[in-house]
């Protein structure tokens, strides 16, 4: 009768590269969350700047804003936000329009890329640039000069 | 000339077993993989539909309190927190029915709700996280999805734009 071999370190590579293999689906299978988030997000700021007056907000929270009521920058502050950022803009005030749209999303956007714009001009943010997903929201707003 | 080839029962039978085994082993990795994906997109699904609901305006909130409860449960109209519709909202969880929130939900999850503004997360009506739970530190669960909203908030009297964090599990 014939002895059989069983190779003992065969069978532990096979082991080892079954282990490797098993570890490997795991660490690489991602979970796609989808866009949901950077939805939401865009949709609900243009909503609030949409909305909101600079008189309804309290300004001890907003100290860029206040400071630009005290330097006569902002004359009407029954206007909405998008509104005061767009009547800045016209007026060649960059710095004010973007001043305002970073006093509120700073306190807000913890974790998103984010870039607002009124017109092609870039208020808050980086420009995009190459990116692999990204949400557009507009609307349509008035501002008068 | 051919040699003759030699086939061990034994190994055959060893080496079988060790198919069998590791064909089971590598099938529930797939499929666990596969219902876990499937727990993530529920949850995600949920999450949103719960989070709607909350910006949306409520409906019949005297209702809410009906067993079984009726109308639409959420307290934002156009970005704007609605003080009535959240104190009603408030009502229920301090009253033990977070169960009859979720059935107006229509969410079998649990979920928790705070607002945070600059990273701080603001009180109303003694507590500040409002739902199953009175702190985040007691949601354990295998998963969780987390949903951000932002609304203009002013129960407080300080009118703010703040995040309305969602928390789903």
């Amino acid at each position: 009768m014939k002895r059989a071999f069983i190779f003992s370190m065969d069978a532990f590579l096979a082991i080892v590269l079954f282990v490797l293999v098993i570890f490997l689906i795991y660490t690489f299978s991602i979970s796609l969350s989808g866009l949901n988030q950077q939805y939401f997000f865009s949709d609900d700021l243009l909503t609030t700047l949409s909305e909101v007056k600079i008189n309804e907000l309290d300004l001890n929270s907003y100290p860029r804003i206040n400071q630009l009521i005290i330097d006569g920058k902002i004359k009407d502050t029954d206007i909405k936000l998008v509104e005061q950022m767009i009547v800045l803009e016209s007026r060649g005030d960059h710095t004010s329009a973007s001043l305002i749209t970073e006093d509120i999303i700073n306190k807000i956007n913890q974790n998103m890329n984010a870039a607002v714009y009124v017109g092609d001009i870039r208020l808050y943010g980086n420009d995009p640039g190459n990116v692999t997903n990204i949400i557009t929201r507009a609307r349509l707003a008035v501002g008068r000069r | 000339m051919f040699k003759r080839a030699q086939v061990w029962y034994t190994d055959f039978l060893i080496g079988l077993l060790i198919l069998i085994v590791i064909t089971f082993i590598f099938t529930r990795t797939i499929l666990d993989l596969n219902s876990r994906e499937d727990r993530f997109q529920e949850l995600i699904n949920d999450g949103s539909s719960i989070a709607n609901s909350f910006m949306s305006q409520g409906y019949n909130k005297e209702t809410w309190v009906n067993d079984p409860p009726a109308g639409r449960l959420g307290f934002v109209k156009d970005g704007r927190m609605i003080k009535g519709d959240f104190d009603a909202f408030l009502s229920l969880l301090n009253n033990n029915s977070y169960e009859k929130t979720r059935i107006l939900l229509g969410t079998r999850n649990d979920y928790i709700l705070y607002f945070e503004y600059n990273g701080n997360k603001i009180s109303y009506g003694g507590r500040n996280v409002y739902g199953k739970y009175n702190d985040v530190s007691q949601v354990i669960a295998d998963n969780t999805i987390k949903l951000t909203r932002i609304v203009y908030y002013n129960l407080d009297n300080s009118g703010r734009i703040v995040d309305m964090v969602i928390i789903i599990f």
